[in-house]
Formats: C-alpha cells, sequence, structure tokens
C-alpha cells in the first residue's frame, strides 16, 4: 500500500504529467488551476480577487462553450469552475457542462463531472433530469467503478421523482458480487427510503437480506435504514432484538475482521448503531429490554476508559439504559459512568456528562446531588456552551423550592445571550418554569416581566397569552390572592410606564395595556385617568407598531368611564378616527361613543365581572333579521373569505398561492383575553398572524427601572427557608449515598476554614439542590411529570375558549403533583388528604383547595356544553365551503370529545374477562358496556392496551365523521373499588379536542367505564403514537399509574370527501402543487379502473366523485378539514394518479397507504 | 428536512477561507453561503480550551482544528459528538495516508481528490466505511484509471 501513496505523492502534481501526455503543448490542468490559487492568494484586496476570477469565468465560460474543446480539457475546466463556486462566484453556465462531461466522459472524466453536478447542482434544479439517464447507464455499466461513481451521486442527489425510473437496477445491486457495490446500494436506498418512504415500500424484505449479508460492512450499512424504520415503529421489529443483540455481543466479543478496528475499538460505528437500535426496541418494554440486559453489561466492562471512542460508545450505553425498561443493577453502572464523565478534565467529556445528565436526573435527581459541586463549576465556566447545558440540567431539577435561584441563573445568562435561538428557547423554560413553581405572586410578576423584557418580539407567542390568561383567570385560590396577584401587575407596570417606554417590545407593551386595562380598578386610590394619561403617552411614542396601539386603544376604552378620562378619551379618538388603518380608526370611534354613553359603557365593558358570565355569540344570531331584510332586498348572499378568494383565483390563469383555510386558524386562536369585546377577535387573529414577526434588536433591552424585589433580598429570604429545608431533608434521609465531593464539602462545613468563594458555592448548592434528597432510590416514575406537562401545554392550546380549571390551578397543581411524586415519604399522609378530596393530589404550599377547582374537575359536562359551541360554527361553515354535507347533524363537537363515565352494573359476568390478557376478553362482551351514542358508530376491534393487578386498560377507535374517538375501556378486576382515576392522554402529533379527560370518578370492584377522547390529525403523518397514564388509588393514599401506548394511522383520520364534480374542479385548481405516483392496478373481471378504485374506497375511506371513462376523480378529507384530492388515469399497465392538497405531506402519507392497499388485495 | 446523521461538513482555513464543503441535505444556495458565513464566524470566535462542540439553530456543531484547517460538521440534537469527533478524525487520517503528511496546501490543490475520498469515507451523511484499508483501495482503483486507461479497458470486468 505504502508504494501507492508514495507514487500518489510523487505525482502530486501529478495531473502534469496526465496533460504532457495530451501533447496539445498548452499549459497543464495543474498548472491553470495552481496559477489561480497562487495568483489569488497573492491579492490583497477582495476587489482583486473579483476582477480576476471574473477573468477566470469569463476565460471558462470561452472554453466550454467552444467545440473543440476535449472531455480532457473540460475535466480540467470543471476543477476550475468548482474552486470558482467555492470562492463564492457564480458559475451557472458551466451546470450543463458538468453534466456533459459525466455524461461523456471516459471514467475518470467521467468522476469529475459527477462531483461538480453534486457540488453545483441541489436536489430540486431542473437540469438533474438531464442526469438520469447516464445513471442509469452507469448503473448497468460492467464497470465497478462507474457503478460506484453512479451509486454515490444517487445518493447525493437525485430528483425524487425519478427514483422509480432507477430503483429497480440498485435493488439488483443487492445481489452484486461485489459488497463495496452491496453496501453502496443499501445506503442508496436508505438515501431513497428518508426521501421518499412510499418508493421503497415493497423492498422489505431485500433489507432484511442485507441484514443477514455476510459481510460485515454491508450489514452495517443495513443497520441504518433499521435504525429509521425502527424508529417510526418500533413493534414490527421486535423480533429482529435477539438477532441485534447477537451480532452486538460477536462485536464486543473483537469477533469481526481487524479491518473494523479503529483504534484497537471493534467497530466503533457499528456498536453505536445497534446501541441505538436496542435503546428503540427496549423503549417502555420489559420482556424485550429482558433480552439486552447482559449485553448491554458487557458493553459496558469491555470499554475501557482510554480513547475518545470509547468514551463515544459508554455514552450511547448508557443513554441505552436509561432508554430501555430499568434495571437498577444497570442503572448504577451507568450512573457511575456518567459520574466519571462529568469530573473529567476533558471538557469535551465533561460537556457529553452535562448532556448525559440532562436526560438522567429525569429518572433519578440524586445524581444532580451527587455532582451538585461540579455543576456549580459548571455554571461559571468560561464557555458559555458548558453553561449553557448546565443550565439545562438545572432545568429539569427545577422544584418549588430552587425555582428563583435556577431562574436567576437563567435570566443572567440570558441577558448576555445575544443569539435568537438560544432566547427563544430560554425565555420559554423560564416562562414555564415560573408558571409551574412560583414561590409567590411578587416574584412571579417580576419574572415575567424580565421574560417580557428579553424575549421581546422572539419569544413564543404562546407566552404572553398563557400569561394574560393566567392572569384573567387566575390559579383558583383564594381570591384575595388572586386579586393580589393582579394588582401587583398592575403597580409593576405603572412603575414602568412611568420611566422612558421607549426600549419595551411590543409584545410587552400589548401584556401592559391589556392588564391595565382590565385590572387597574383593582388598585386602591388610583385614579383611572392617571392610566389614561400614561396609556395615551404611549400611545404617542414613535416606535409603538399598530398592533400594540390597538391593544392600547381597546384598554383606554375599558377605562374611559371615569371621570376625567372622558376628556382624553375624545382627544385621542380624534387623533386617531382619521388614521389610515381601518382597526384604529374603527377602536377610536368605538372609544369615543363608550366615552360618552357611561350605560352603554356598563353594559359592554362591566367591571369586574366574572369572565365566565360572558357569552360570546359567535354565530352573531342576532345580525339574522338584518341579514334576512338585507338578503331580501336583494344583497348577495355572504361568502366566507376563502370562497372568495378561490372564486377570485379562478379568474385568474394561475394561482399561485397555497389554498388556506383561515377561518378556523384565527378563531381557536383567539384567546380568553379578548373576551369582552366580540370586536377584537379580528386584532386577535391578526396578532397571532403577526407573532412570526422577529426584531433582532430587542433582544438587548435592559429592563431599567423595575423594582428587583424578587433580586437579592427576596432571593435571600428565599434561600434561608431554603436551607433550613434542605437541613430536614438531610436529617430525614440519613441512608443518601454522600458522593466523594459532597462529603468532602460537609467534612469541609464542619472544620469552619471555608474560604469565602466556598462558602458562597456551597449556600449555593444547597440552594440549587433543594428539594432532591428525598428520592434518592430510583426514581422511576420521573417520566410521568413530562408527559403531563405536555399535555397540559397541549389542552391549552386547543382550549380556545379556557375550561373552568383555571390555568393557574392546573399548574400549581401539576406542580404540585410531581412534587408529591417526589416527596410521598415525607409528605405522603398530608397529601392523601387532599388527594381523596379531588382526585389530583393537590398539597400545594399556597393554601387549601378552593371550591372553584373541584367543580372544575367534578363536572366537566356542564361546560363542555358551553365550550362546544364556538367550535361547531367553525366546522359548519367551513367544511360546507368545501361541499361535504358532513357537518349537518355533526353533534357538537367538543361536547361528544368530553369524558363521559358510566360505571356499569353487571358485576358479574366481568370478573373473568378483566383478568389482564385473558382471552376471556369478548368483543361483544365489553362493546356491550359501549354508550349508545358510540355503538352506533363504526369502530375497530378491542385491543387490550395495558394492564395490571387492580385495573386493566382497553381501547379502541371509533369512527365518528368528524374527529377520530379513542376509546378507553377501563375495568376494575380487583375486589375493592379503585378512586380517584385520571386519564391523560398525549400526542404531540394530534390535537387532542377533548377538553380534558380526567376526574373520573369511583370504580367499584369488578366494573368498567368508558371514556374518549376526540383526535384530530392537523398535520398528516403516518402513522402516530398515542401514549397516557391512569392513575387510580386501589389503597387511600396511595397512587398507582398505569402506563399505555397505542398507535394511530392516517387512515384512521381519513374520512370521505363528498362533492360534485363542478366542485372537485374548483377545488382542484386552487391547489398549486402536484405530486404523481404509478399505482399497481387490480386485474380482475370487470373494468380495471372502477375494481381499484373501489378497493382503495373500501379501504381508505375515499369518496369516488365521478368515473370518466379510463379516468376517475376521488376525494377524502384528513380530520378535521384537509382535503385531498386524487385525479387517476390508467396510464399502460398501471394507474397513474395525480394528487393535490393544501396539506403537502398529505399526498405521500396518502400514497402510502394507497400502495399497501393495492399491495394486499 | 430529513434526517441523516450528519448535515454537512465544512473545511475551512484560519483566515475563514472555504476549502472543502459537502452538503448532505438539499439546502439553497444562499442558505448554504450564510451557513458557511455563519460557522467560519462562529468557530474562529472560540476561544482556546473551549469544548469542541457549539450549538446553532437547533444544530450541534462538532469542529476540530488540525494545523490550519477548521473541520466542522453539523449533526442533529441527539447524535454523539465524541462520535462526529472521531468521524472528523478518521477523515483527517484518510487524507494524510493518501496525501501523506497532509497539509493545508494539499487540500488546496487537489481538492477533488479530498472530495473523492470523503465520498468513499461518508455517503449520504452515513459512515460508509471506516477501514483506512478499503478506502485507500477504491481510491487506488481510480487512481489508477487516469495512468493505464487503456490497459486496464482491455481487462476483463472488475
Amino acid at each position: 500500500m505504502s508504494d501507492v501513496v508514495e507514487k500518489t505523492l510523487t505525482a502530486l502534481p501529478s495531473l502534469l504529467s496526465l496533460d504532457s501526455q495530451s501533447g496539445a503543448g498548452k499549459l497543464s490542468s495543474t498548472s491553470k488551476l495552481g496559477g489561480l490559487i497562487r495568483s489569488i492568494t497573492e491579492l490583497t484586496s477582495k476587489h482583486e480577487e473579483e476582477k480576476l476570477i471574473n477573468r477566470e469565468l469569463a476565460a471558462i465560460k470561452e472554453q466550454v462553450s467552444s467545440p473543440n474543446t476535449s472531455m480532457r480539457q473540460m475535466k480540467e475546466i470543471m476543477v476550475r469552475a468548482i474552486y470558482c463556486e467555492m470562492l463564492g462566484y457564480e458559475a451557472s453556465f458551466s451546470y450543463i457542462h458538468a453534466i456533459k462531461l459525466a455524461q461523456q466522459g471516459s471514467a475518470i472524466e467521467k468522476r469529475v463531472g459527477y462531483l461538480a453536478v453534486s457540488l453545483f447542482l441541489n436536489e430540486s434544479h431542473d437540469l438533474l433530469l438531464l442526469l438520469v439517464n447516464t445513471v442509469l447507464k452507469d448503473l448497468q455499466s460492467t464497470n465497478l467503478i462507474e457503478v460506484c461513481m453512479a451509486l454515490t451521486v444517487v445518493s447525493q442527489l437525485f430528483p425524487k421523482d425519478m427514483i422509480p425510473a432507477i430503483l429497480p437496477l440498485v435493488e439488483e445491486k443487492l445481489t452484486n458480487p461485489k459488497e463495496i457495490i452491496r453496501r453502496k446500494a443499501v445506503l442508496a436506498l436508505h438515501k431513497f427510503y428518508l426521501i421518499a418512504p412510499n418508493q421503497v415500500q415493497h423492498i422489505h424484505s431485500k433489507f432484511r437480506k442485507a441484514l443477514c449479508d455476510k459481510d460485515p460492512g454491508v450489514m452495517t450499512a443495513s443497520l441504518h435504514i433499521y435504525l429509521q424504520l425502527i424508529k417510526e415503529n418500533p413493534d414490527s421489529y421486535k423480533d429482529l432484538t435477539g438477532s441485534f443483540v447477537a451480532i452486538l455481543r460477536q462485536v464486543v466479543g473483537g469477533k469481526l475482521p481487524v479491518d473494523f478496528n479503529y483504534h484497537n475499538v471493534p467497530a466503533p460505528w457499528l456498536q453505536i448503531q445497534l446501541l441505538r437500535i436496542l435503546s428503540l426496541l427496549g423503549k417502555d418494554d420489559q420482556s424485550t429490554s429482558e433480552l439486552m440486559y447482559e449485553v448491554l453489561d458487557e458493553s459496558l466492562r469491555r470499554a475501557e476508559m482510554n480513547h475518545n471512542i470509547t468514551y463515544a460508545i459508554l455514552y450511547e450505553c448508557v443513554k441505552a439504559i436509561y432508554t430501555i425498561y430499568p434495571k437498577s443493577e444497570l442503572l448504577e453502572k451507568a450512573a457511575k459512568c456518567i459520574g466519571n464523565f462529568v469530573v473529567s478534565p476533558k471538557i469535551n467529556l465533561k460537556y457529553l456528562g452535562l448532556k448525559a445528565l440532562t436526560y438522567v436526573v429525569q429518572q433519578d435527581a440524586s445524581l444532580a446531588l451527587q455532582h451538585q459541586m461540579t455543576i456549580i463549576e459548571c455554571l461559571d465556566h468560561s464557555d458559555s456552551i458548558i453553561k449553557r447545558e448546565t443550565l439545562e440540567v438545572l432545568f429539569r431539577i427545577t422544584n418549588v423550592k430552587n425555582v428563583a435561584v435556577i431562574v436567576e441563573k437563567m435570566l443572567d445568562f440570558l441577558k448576555l445571550c445575544n443569539d435568537d435561538y438560544t432566547i427563544i428557547d430560554l425565555v420559554g423554560k423560564v416562562a414555564e418554569l415560573a408558571e409551574k413553581y412560583s414561590p409567590n405572586n411578587e416574584w412571579f410578576i417580576q419574572t415575567m416581566n424580565v421574560v417580557f423584557s428579553l424575549g421581546g418580539e422572539l419569544m413564543h407567542p404562546d407566552i404572553p397569552n398563557n400569561f394574560l390568561r393566567l392572569l384573567a383567570q387566575g390559579f383558583g385560590s383564594e381570591e384575595e390572592e388572586q386579586q393580589q396577584l393582579r394588582v401587583f401587575a398592575v403597580d409593576s407596570y405603572l412603575t414602568l410606564l412611568e420611566s422612558d417606554t421607549a426600549h419595551l417590545p411590543q409584545r410587552f407593551l400589548q401584556v401592559i395595556s391589556w392588564a391595565l386595562g382590565e385590572f387597574s380598578y383593582l388598585k386602591d386610590g388610583l385614579e383611572p385617568c392617571k392610566v389614561t394619561k400614561l396609556l395615551a403617552k404611549l400611545l404617542d411614542e414613535r416606535n409603538v407598531t399598530s398592533e400594540s396601539r390597538s391593544w392600547i386603544l381597546s384598554a383606554m376604552a375599558k377605562l374611559s368611564a371615569g371621570p376625567g378620562a372622558a376628556a382624553l378619551a375624545l382627544q385621542v379618538s380624534e387623533r386617531y378616527s382619521s388614521s389610515l388603518d381601518t382597526v384604529l380608526r374603527q377602536q377610536a370611534l368605538e372609544l369615543l361613543h363608550l366615552s360618552q354613553d357611561p350605560e352603554l359603557h356598563a353594559r359592554v365593558l362591566p367591571h369586574g365581572a366574572a369572565w365566565d358570565s360572558f357569552e360570546v355569540d359567535s354565530s352573531l344570531s342576532f345580525l339574522d333579521s338584518f341579514v334576512s331584510e338585507a338578503l331580501s332586498q336583494g344583497a348577495a348572499p355572504y361568502k366566507a373569505p376563502h370562497q372568495r378568494q378561490e372564486e377570485l383565483r379562478q379568474e385568474k390563469a394561475l394561482s399561485l398561492e397555497p389554498y388556506s383555510i383561515s377561518l378556523p386558524v384565527s378563531l381557536s386562536s383567539c384567546s380568553i383575553t379578548d373576551r369582552q369585546s366580540p370586536t377584537l377577535l379580528s386584532m386577535s387573529s391578526s396578532l397571532s398572524g403577526n407573532s412570526n414577526e422577529l426584531k433582532a434588536g430587542s433582544s438587548t433591552l435592559k429592563l431599567e427601572g423595575v423594582k428587583r424585589v424578587w433580586g437579592k433580598e427576596g432571593y435571600l429570604h428565599q434561600q434561608d427557608a431554603v436551607e433550613e429545608a434542605a437541613q430536614v431533608e438531610e436529617a430525614a434521609t440519613p441512608a443518601l449515598p454522600l458522593s466523594p465531593q459532597q462529603g468532602g464539602a460537609e467534612s469541609q462545613q464542619t472544620h469552619g476554614d471555608l474560604t469565602v468563594v466556598e462558602q458562597e458555592k456551597q449556600k449555593l448548592a444547597s440552594s440549587l439542590f433543594v428539594g432532591l434528597g428525598s428520592q434518592n432510590s430510583t426514581f422511576l416514575m420521573g417520566k410521568s411529570d413530562s408527559t403531563s406537562q405536555q399535555f397540559r401545554r397541549k389542552t391549552r392550546a386547543a382550549d380556545s375558549t379556557s375550561s373552568g380549571v383555571s390555568e393557574r390551578s392546573s399548574s400549581s397543581s401539576h406542580s404540585s403533583c410531581s412534587d408529591f411524586l417526589h416527596n410521598n415519604l415525607l409528605e405522603d399522609s398530608q397529601n392523601s388528604l387532599n388527594t381523596q378530596k379531588i382526585g389530583v393530589s393537590n398539597g400545594t404550599h399556597e393554601g387549601p383547595v378552593t371550591q372553584s377547582f373541584q367543580t372544575a374537575n367534578g363536572i366537566p359536562e356542564e361546560d363542555g356544553e358551553e365550550l362546544g359551541n364556538p367550535l361547531p360554527v367553525i366546522v359548519d361553515s367551513d367544511v360546507a365551503s368545501i361541499g361535504t354535507e358532513t357537518s349537518k347533524e355533526t353533534s357538537p363537537f367538543l361536547d361528544a370529545g368530553m369524558v363521559l363515565v358510566q360505571p356499569c352494573s353487571p358485576q358479574t359476568e366481568l370478573r373473568d374477562f378483566v383478568q389482564p390478557g385473558s382471552s376471556g376478553i369478548t368483543q361483544t362482551s365489553l362493546r356491550s358496556q359501549f354508550p349508545p351514542e358510540l355503538s352506533q358508530l363504526p369502530h375497530s376491534d378491542i385491543s387490550l392496551l395495558s394492564s395490571d393487578h387492580s385495573l386493566s386498560l382497553s381501547a379502541c377507535r371509533a369512527y365518528r365523521d368528524d374527529a377520530l374517538l379513542f376509546v378507553i375501556i377501563l375495568s376494575n378486576c380487583s375486589q375493592s373499588s379503585t378512586n380517584g382515576l385520571s386519564v391523560q392522554l398525549d400526542c404531540k402529533q394530534l390535537k387532542v379536542a377533548s377538553l380534558r379527560g380526567n376526574a373520573l370518578e369511583n370504580l367499584p370492584a369488578h366494573s368498567m367505564s368508558v371514556c374518549w377522547y376526540a383526535l384530530l390529525m392537523e398535520e398528516p403523518h403516518t402513522q402516530v403514537t398515542v401514549a397516557g397514564s391512569v392513575s387510580y388509588r386501589a389503597v387511600p393514599g396511595h397512587t398507582q399509574t398505569l402506563q399505555f401506548t397505542d398507535k394511530l394511522f392516517l387512515t384512521d383520520f381519513i374520512r370521505p370527501l363528498t362533492l360534485s364534480t363542478e366542485e372537485y374542479g374548483k377545488l382542484w385548481l386552487s391547489f398549486s402543487q402536484d405530486v404523481r405516483q404509478n399505482l399497481k392496478l387490480i386485474q380482475g373481471e370487470g373494468d380495471p379502473l372502477r375494481a381499484t378504485l373501489s378497493a382503495l374506497k373500501e379501504q381508505l375511506q375515499l369518496h369516488i366523485v365521478d368515473i370518466i371513462g379510463s379516468e376517475g376523480i376521488v376525494a377524502c378529507r384528513l380530520l378535521p378539514d384537509s382535503p385531498c384530492l386524487l385525479h387517476c388515469r390508467i396510464h399502460g399497465g398501471s394507474l397513474a394518479v395525480w394528487l393535490r392538497s393544501p396539506l403537502l405531506s398529505l399526498p405521500d402519507c396518502l400514497l402510502y397507504y394507497c400502495q399497501k392497499t393495492l399491495e394486499e388485495c | 428536512m430529513y434526517g441523516s446523521s450528519m448535515r454537512f461538513l465544512l473545511l475551512f482555513s484560519r483566515q475563514g477561507k472555504l476549502r472543502l464543503q459537502k452538503w448532505f441535505t438539499p439546502l439553497p444556495e444562499r442558505e448554504r453561503k450564510k451557513i458557511v458565513r455563519d460557522m467560519t464566524t462562529l468557530v474562529l470566535a472560540r476561544k482556546p480550551r473551549t469544548c469542541n462542540f457549539l450549538h446553532w439553530k437547533d444544530l450541534k456543531i462538532v469542529y476540530k482544528r488540525y494545523a490550519s484547517l477548521y473541520f466542522c460538521c453539523a449533526l442533529e440534537e441527539q447524535e454523539n459528538e465524541l462520535l462526529a469527533l472521531e468521524i472528523l478524525h478518521r477523515y483527517v487520517e484518510l487524507l494524510d495516508k493518501y496525501f501523506g503528511n497532509v497539509c493545508e496546501l494539499d487540500i488546496i490543490f487537489n481538492f477533488e481528490k479530498a472530495y473523492f475520498i470523503l465520498d468513499e469515507f461518508l455517503m449520504g451523511g452515513e459512515v460508509q466505511e471506516t477501514s483506512k484499508q478499503s478506502i485507500a483501495n477504491s481510491i487506488e482503483a481510480s487512481d489508477m484509471l487516469q495512468e493505464t486507461m487503456e490497459e486496464y479497458m482491455s481487462k476483463p470486468a472488475f
């Protein structure tokens, strides 16, 4: 081999000799490229470089277009063109020549041609189509190197639509005798799978063959595909677990040829790939996990701590151990291993150790305790990346006791940060912590002030929205507490407005004006006209956007009733009634009227009325008579905006915009905070529309003039309490294993000769890590914390009209819930009292649970009716507009999404079939438990989800026209009754339309109950996993959780879309993007087109609109309301299908199932 | 944007001059230029004795300096940063084996060779072949074409 290197070395200016061979007597290519490079390095200014390159490009242009240029010369020209492009100059004229070179050159020229193509062109470039033939030819070449080149370029870039053309050839290469070809073919297929999964659906069996390939390299390559497949659907590949374990065992045992070693470590890339696959397979699956414990243990043992690559393997191993079903012995070893990482002097290892800690502490927070001194050191690390990762660890261990310190650390970091992405992320986390664990009102308001100032226009719009909702609804605790929060807010905002407001972000101004408008009356002795003056001053600021102005004006409208305010209002409204902005103009006029008519004002905007006393008639029925009158006088009937758009579009030749259904989005995004004036609806939607505006400058703004009450003083006060608590906890848990650092630190403390710095660190440590000590036992329930949190977020987003449970109460109950899990050893008795009362453990430090919270949780049906109102309107107008009749008899949407629990009486027969896993569960007996509205719906088979000794869960899917109902059947198979049942469902990809699904009542022994969620799929996915948990108490005071997961498929969310041929045509034209695919035709007796379409109709719930000759048009919709249109035509022996949909990924997902259906036929 | 484990690989000099770029996910030209600019500024601004990792948007940047050249690649959040460092290292070893004591000039003047070696090592953002020997063999096989084309063509198929 060395002679080869030598040869290439001596031939380093190798091309020189090559060109002298060509004998044209011109300058050699290397010297040309070399000359170019050299002259560039000699240049001193950018300007000179530009001139030189432009000259060079002109020369290249001339040469490439000359017919006399040989392929060999073309090759060196291409190299120069690549070089110019790398310097940032465009040489697009040479792209076509690169393709030509790949097409016509000899192997070595071809190689440069392919390289140039892959560097010049993008996957979507039109010229790429010209490459298809070349690739086809090279794939069939007998020359190994040409085949390799073709496979390489295919996996680098290939037009997605042309994959079918070369797929058979690539597939064929899987059986090539050369392993290098097989390996490249597998990787090319992997790439195809990533960009167009439906294209390679049918060759899964070949992947298995590749996995069993005798060459380890091919097998390794196939693991890339398997990792992807298993990521998407772990359940289908559980049977391979044994094989993967066996492979890993062999690799770890050094059974592979030494060729695969890397720095004496056997095939590290292969090991890591296998570890990843195993962790996916073992996740939440005890029996599968058991298969891999041994090999994971061996991997941990075998990896010696001596090289980066072994650290990489160890890290992956630890990750796997913490992902799969836990085994305490392994967890201990893994934790030790992470410990070594964290304390390592090597900074890269330290970083990775911290990264590992972020997920480890979620399961076992006491690990953070062991490393507290290291974590504190990392907090002050000079490298901000390390700091950031440390904050991430702290974020995961936050609780009610340490929240103030941790949030302060995060805000400190934020103030110095100037990366938008980090700011958005951290601000969101601070807001989440503040909501979840806020120790008191004042702290909460001050913290949110900083969040709004720092987050500016960058932060997620949910943050201000949630904050306002919290302010509006309170947190379900005492009214007094609630008022106090509002007064704090008003106070701090007044202080802010009195100082310079120029630096405040718009979003913050909007929050301020809303809160002042709504709650300033709560503050004793505050004249409304004082607030109005401040607002008027703000209104005149130059940098205030018209969106914020509109918020300010509506705040002023609310305040305009007071004495003195009217005059000011008059002044303001005069100025803005001539504004060019129609929204502002309208609001100014409203302000004028309201300020002059106190009676009207009192009726429209009553002070401090309970928020739920408002009934918004969003169907605007009070206008009915007006409308009918206008209609009778010949006015045109109303058309929804998108309908009008559509009509406009038909007049145009081309529609360039994607079809959008704007109405439901804007309605659902309008939050409760707008409730007081229906006219604000439009404004709030414009708010959400503008929310993506980013303003870079705002990130550096500092909040001036704010009392930092929660700063030093507040913090110190907090800390005292916290230290006390820490001591109590330490005393209570003497068995806590002390880490060396901690032990050392303690002994130092007793000797009493601490340096000041050390003391401060110690102090910080005790405040940071308080509340973690009580759970030194492995904490397996940790995961439920994150899921329930997500669920809470979800409901909040979906819940446009807001439920009776106030935001604050749900957040505090949540915090206390996790708190309960943390501290159950110590606070059991206290909590059990509360849990018995309300079904959710709710021992907040803030006081007893109030009545309102109880009712909110206990009687969901009542709100359901009321809350259901706005949505059916949307569904109606929307669905009707695309021509379905489905909405006509739709029951109020959310209404049926409510959880109804129906304990049932026939207890004797239940005894045998509710045993977990027993075959005695008959579909009919379970089905008999369905309430009438469910039993009429078509539904899937009932399957057992999960069970434990006292409860068993089954589920089925019921297909309602407007939603998929995920029906959960709970059966109590124990001898005693269970109490405080609560179901939580979580799926990020789906919209859970049910308002909240928990708070079931008690379930007597041997009885069952049924509840269901209405689910919608707003973003298409071929399949999604829903996870959830049921918590209940079989024994008083002892809450148990039963986790479950289930899979839902795209087809569950597909419904036929009934429309006429004309409507179809209109709709078709309104979408622009086409996806095309050839499908198999079903060849049977009769018309193959009809047979194929009806097979699709049967299986996938499509609607056949019309069949004309050899063409058919088919339509369906994805719940809630995304249409997908199919235009099918017999072409050759197959069915060519064009699909259009406003959702770009829907056609692909649907095609996947079409293919699957037809393959199975 | 779909997920190959590596999104892109860049080589640039201490002066911020781009020496090699490989994109494993399709990105428009303008985006690429912006990324190259961002990467050079971010990485060159790093102080000594900091870790070799960076956050950039939702990606992890892993970089390492070899002599006057920076090797820099982008990974998804859940990928293993140490492993990526080893990928960079192996690439340097491969270049070293091919050029013999490789230096920046070798890569400047023979950048197409550096690309060919990379294509043998990584494919679609995944590690394709880790054995130094095998990669050297395939590069050698391709290089041979250049000198003994005629002789080679007369041989039976490989």
